[in-house]
């Protein structure tokens, strides 16, 4: 094998995925595809779709309106240019609902030192959304800054650790125009949120290769968050990734997820506040996530001059469940509530 | 005292040069293995993050996303 090198352009691709969401009274499918060639040896560029059917009929809604069905399209191009050890990132993202636009800009610069041992990345993300309802005139706006700092470090032959910081400041309209806040049992109009969030999530990853049945790797990770809203949450994960006789690889992975509630949420009010939210999104809950990917290598080389082509499957089982948010479709319900979720993919890939 | 003065006398040897890589680049092939690589399937692991973002109140420094390791 060759020596590796520093840094170095993703390699070219084109990927074609289908995917299904259901848990909640909530199903979204939809496909998804991603193009990335390299050209003149230092540009990479990289475009991409990807597409949501919605058919909502979640305890939110239900309580309060109808069951509705929404689509969303986003499209996606970026560039990456291979400058040294250096590669500066150019990226725009563009998502269209009939209630929602997301314009998102995004640059970064990621280098390599240390003999490629290190590698330090910076980004910076700017959002701006225009937030409507689809039954009445209502229109408002938001804007989003990211800030993330992120460090990959070789810790040995086989080891692999990498650390991220992510600081985000969002201003405007933040609420839900179509949510309702309940008070003393009765819902009382829309929910009202602060018109800034400011946020701090910091993750470690740890990557681990033992040379086990062919080859296998061990990841753990952890990330701790807290905001402005006093939001606090914690989510770990691990998984193991297996490589199957010639063509097949198997990998299985948990996460545990669990937060504490926003200062202003509710799930029945004793009395009207300044900010009042009811979103189970912003309430104390924990997941759990169990995942199953299966890959299989369908060919090395092939005519026109693919190569490296394979096929993925991924089933994930999703629990919320709701320390304080209750079911209010159902009247007298009392009971916290909770659900079971389910993401189907299957994606081909192949190099080009 | 005298322990901490062995300690910095200690520190100093150990600071007399720039710690060099030691893991040279020809020792990475068990890096590059894609078992390795958490960016392998980017619309699969996408699709995992947005139902996590859509879902939860946390948000930023996603796990999911690949990182870089000067591996590739």
């Amino acid at each position: 094998m060759l020596p590796l090198r520093a840094a170095v352009l993703p390699e070219d691709r084109i990927d074609a995925a289908l995917h299904s969401y259901d848990g909640g009274g909530v199903e979204v499918k939809g496909p998804a595809l991603l193009l990335r060639k390299t050209v003149a040896d230092r540009v990479s560029i990289e475009g991409g779709y990807y597409s949501d059917l919605v058919s909502a009929a979640s305890p939110d809604v239900l309580a309060t309106a109808s069951p509705f069905t929404d689509r969303r399209d986003e499209w996606r191009v970026s560039a990456r240019y291979l400058h040294g050890d250096s590669i500066l990132h150019l990226g725009y993202t563009r998502s269209t609902e009939n209630d929602y636009d997301a314009r998102t800009w995004n640059f970064g610069v990621s280098h390599e030192f240390f003999g490629g041992m290190s590698t330090l990345s910076l980004d910076y993300t700017r959002g701006a959304n225009v937030v409507r309802r689809s039954d009445n005139d209502f229109r408002a706006t938001n804007d989003r800054s990211a800030y993330r700092l992120g460090l990959a470090q070789v810790l040995s032959p086989s080891t692999l650790l990498s650390i991220s910081y992510e600081g985000i400041l969002d201003e405007g309209y933040l609420s839900n125009p179509y949510r309702s806040v309940r008070i003393l049992g009765i819902f009382a109009g829309p929910e009202r949120y602060p018109g800034t969030r400011t946020s701090n999530a910091i993750a470690l990853r740890l990557q681990q290769y033992f040379d086990v049945l062919g080859g296998g790797a061990l990841s753990a990770g952890y990330r701790h968050f807290s905001d402005t809203w006093q939001i606090s949450a914690g989510d770990w994960e691990l998984g193991w990734r297996q490589h199957l006789y010639d063509r097949w690889m198997l990998g299985l992975n948990y996460r545990q997820y669990g937060q504490t509630a926003a200062v202003f949420y509710s799930d029945d009010f004793d009395r009207e506040y300044t900010y009042m939210a009811r979103d189970k999104e912003l309430s104390t809950f924990s997941s759990r996530r169990l995942g199953l990917t299966v890959s299989y290598d369908l060919y090395r080389r092939l005519a026109l001059g693919l190569e490296n082509g394979r096929v993925v499957l991924a089933a994930d089982w999703i629990r919320y469940d709701y320390a304080d948010y209750t079911d209010a479709s159902k009247p007298g319900n009392d009971e916290p509530y909770g659900f079971d979720a389910w993401l189907l993919q299957l994606n081909f890939t192949s190099g080009f | 005292m005298r322990r901490l003065s062995i300690l910095l006398v200690l520190l100093l040897a150990g600071c007399s040069g720039w710690p060099r890589p030691w893991v040279a680049p020809y020792e990475r092939e068990l890096l590059a293995d894609p078992v390795m690589d958490p960016a392998r399937d980017p619309l699969v692991a996408g699709f995992r993050s947005h139902v996590e973002e859509v879902r939860e109140g946390a948000q930023g420094a996603g796990m999911t996303e690949g990182g870089g390791c000067g591996c590739n």
